[in-house]
């Protein structure tokens, strides 16, 4: 007879974290890889065009950089709010709302002169996302309405709004009948070195440093952690819950506004429908490079590298093997189903008695 | 003098786009009465939804595409069980991987139903005639009886959900599981199993209720047909106050703000767009709503609710 036990650990090496996280990320991409092949594509080109190329050939790799960008500031934002325990999922919205400011900005302001309508332009763009994310927060701080749903339809709701706009006032009419708009002026355009945004990568730098900063060492990041590790007793030490979800939100979605504007202004240069969007669902990655990088700031910077890559991977084997975007989506949901199951290996471990 | 034609096509839209709400919402209160979130719920829905329309197709039979459709979803579900219940995984996460997974696989696999004709194969209305009764009242009769047989099914599961709930052994062991884990595992009780099999039931309505959303309303299968009908459902729950039987008033209400955005469309000065978005923001009053309501009542969701259970953590 079989007995399988359960047992808790109660000394946790880094290095046993470390193994079990690696092997859980590990896990999930051969699960991936394994449906990809069964699909009928070659496991070689899979694992080349997944992960290889888009970290070492140069040209895929400025792809790679530009999603691990807005992925990774999305992230950094998203890990307030889950750090606090509170699950938003909104900011695929918030980052449709801060493309929609800063687009609006450019059409508007056509002739400023370039530093100013680019700053202009992200400013307007955070200020979006951060009213975006000011409906949860207010939501759930007053009322503890449920985020993730509320997040959820205000995304729905955003990507509503986009489709007005590109179908209807904004849609160019030089566009071939396609539902785009008109590109934004050239000054308000991102300057890219050699393929390579460096300005956006230093604001997603800098802000790791901030955010790092916030969690760890001020007084709002401990309130946010006391939230997360228990809400009663953080409650009763007098900690305003108010403050608490509207920071964490507000904040997260201020960060996804100025991802989208970065987007917008650094890549895509005009607002489209489903593939052609400036989002595309790169508020979604997010989630899963939050969670990947075990919600510490720091780890944001590899974690949103290395779904910069996938993403950028997963788009190839798309384009190669005329697959839909759908496959981005599952490869998003099973890396995350296995890391957060790695939690269960890291805090138990399974005995298997045989005999009795 | 009203239109009636427009009202009763109104009241026939919120008959038929209740079905997959009241399906879904109602599998999403067993599971969280046992403790579990699923909010994999849209990913169930969507899943049960291509595979309905599959077997429909392939069998020729609309009934074993939904109850097949149904079995798609519940294991679709198993995963979110499995992390959930045995991993004692963190439940939100969980439900939103699923989610992506399987909106992502439907996409995947979906492709080569994308618009395919159910000509003939859809659920047809179980009585359709209207006679005796004068042409002014015809429209508003048809409303209510020309559906198929899983509208009127849809209305006796809240029942049943609360027969089961409420008045059978298993349905106090998920209760106790959601309030307590622990005295329900003294109590003699495989949490472990109960809760899991709470989330595959749960699974199973949402992937029928998916089946019924590509088969009976939609007529097709589409690329993310679902647009958020499944966490509407995982909204309708806490509405219901975690109530099988409120979860049909809740889901009616739903269907009628969703009819509407069909109905006034062309009707009034406001672009469809906006339109679309009616479902969405009612969805966010009505959760608004009721925790003001919540708030002065103090009515709770199931006390272990989102919290894992893990046995060898009772004493530790």
């Amino acid at each position: 007879m079989f007995e399988l036990k359960v047992l808790r650990r109660y000394e946790v090496s880094t290095k046993l974290k470390l193994t079990v996280y690696t092997l859980s990320f590990v896990v999930g991409l051969s699960a991936f890889t394994l449906l990809e092949v069964s699909y009928g594509a070659d496991l070689y080109e899979v694992i080349s065009k997944l992960l290889i190329k888009p970290l070492t050939s140069y040209s895929d790799f400025q792809v790679t950089i530009r999603y691990a960008i807005p992925i990774g500031i999305m992230s950094l934002g998203l890990i307030l709010p889950y750090r606090s325990g509170i699950y938003s999922i909104g900011a695929e919205g918030q980052m449709a709302v801060g493309v929609i400011f800063a687009a609006w900005t450019a059409y508007s302001l056509i002739d400023l002169e370039s530093p100013y309508s680019i700053v202009v332009a992200l400013l307007a763009g955070t200020f979006g996302g951060l009213l975006w994310g000011l409906i949860p927060g207010l939501l759930k701080g007053l009322l503890n309405v449920n985020e993730v749903l509320i997040t959820l339809m205000l995304n729905f709701t955003a990507y509503s709004l986009t489709d007005y706009l590109i179908y209807g006032p904004w849609r160019s009419p030089k566009a071939y009948g396609f539902p785009l708009t008109e590109p934004i002026p050239k000054s308000f355009m991102m300057p890219s070195y050699d393929g390579i945004h460096l300005t956006n990568l230093i604001i997603f730098v800098l802000l790791t440093v901030v955010m790092n900063t916030v969690i760890k060492k001020t007084v709002l990041g401990y309130q946010i952690r006391a939230y997360g590790l228990n809400p009663t007793a953080a409650y009763s030490a007098g900690i305003s819950f108010l403050k608490v979800a509207l920071l964490c939100l507000a904040i997260s979605g201020a960060l996804a506004g100025l991802a989208g504007s970065l987007q917008l202004i650094a890549v895509h240069g005009r607002l489209g429908p489903k593939s052609w969007s400036v989002t595309e669902g790169l508020g979604y990655t997010a989630i899963v490079s939050a969670w990947l990088a075990r919600l510490e700031p720091w780890a944001v910077l590899p974690s949103a590298l290395l779904l910069g890559a996938l993403v950028n991977g997963g788009l190839t084997i798309k384009a190669v093997l005329g697959q839909p975007e759908g496959i981005v989506s599952i490869m998003n949901g099973i890396i995350l189903l296995s890391i957060i199951s790695a939690e269960f290996f890291i805090n138990y471990r399974l005995v298997i008695k045989v005999g009795r | 003098m009203i239109d009636t034609f427009l009202v009763g096509n109104f009241i026939f839209l919120t008959l038929k786009n209740a079905v997959p709400l009241v399906l879904a919402s109602v599998g999403e209160v067993i599971a969280e009465r046992s403790g579990i979130i699923n909010l994999g719920v849209e990913g169930s829905m969507v899943v049960g939804a291509l595979v309905g329309v599959a077997v429909t197709l392939m069998s020729g039979n609309y009934l074993l595409g939904f109850a097949v459709g149904g079995l798609a979803g519940l294991l679709l579900a198993s995963i979110h069980g499995f992390i959930t219940v045995v991993f004692g995984a963190n439940q939100i996460v969980s439900g939103i991987a699923v989610t992506m997974t399987g909106l992502g696989l439907t996409a995947l696999l979906g492709r080569g139903y994308v618009g395919r004709s159910l000509y003939g194969l859809r659920p047809s209305p179980l009585y359709p005639y209207d006679v005796g009764v004068p042409d002014y009242l015809k429209p508003l009769l048809a409303a209510l009886v020309r559906h198929d047989i899983i509208v009127y099914l849809s209305i006796i599961i809240p029942l049943l959900a609360t027969w089961l709930l409420f008045k059978t052994k298993y349905g106090n062991s998920v209760r106790a599981c959601g309030e307590s884990p622990s005295v329900a595992e003294s109590l003699g009780i495989n949490v472990i199993l109960i809760r899991f099999s709470a989330v595959l039931l749960g699974g199973f309505l949402a992937g029928l209720g998916g089946a019924y959303l590509s088969l009976g309303i939609v007529g097709t299968w589409v690329e993310n047909i679902t647009a958020g009908i499944g966490w509407i459902a995982v909204g309708l729950v806490a509405f219901s106050m975690w109530m099988p039987v409120r979860v049909l008033m809740a889901s009616y209400i739903m269907a009628a703000l969703i009819s509407m955005s069909y109905i006034l469309q062309g009707k009034v000065g406001v672009s469809s767009y906006f339109l679309a978005m009616i479902p969405y923001i009612g969805t966010i009053m009505i959760l608004t709503i009721v925790n003001v309501e919540r708030f002065k009542l103090k009515l709770g969701a199931p006390t272990a609710l989102g919290r894992p259970y893990i046995r060898e953590e009772r004493l530790g």
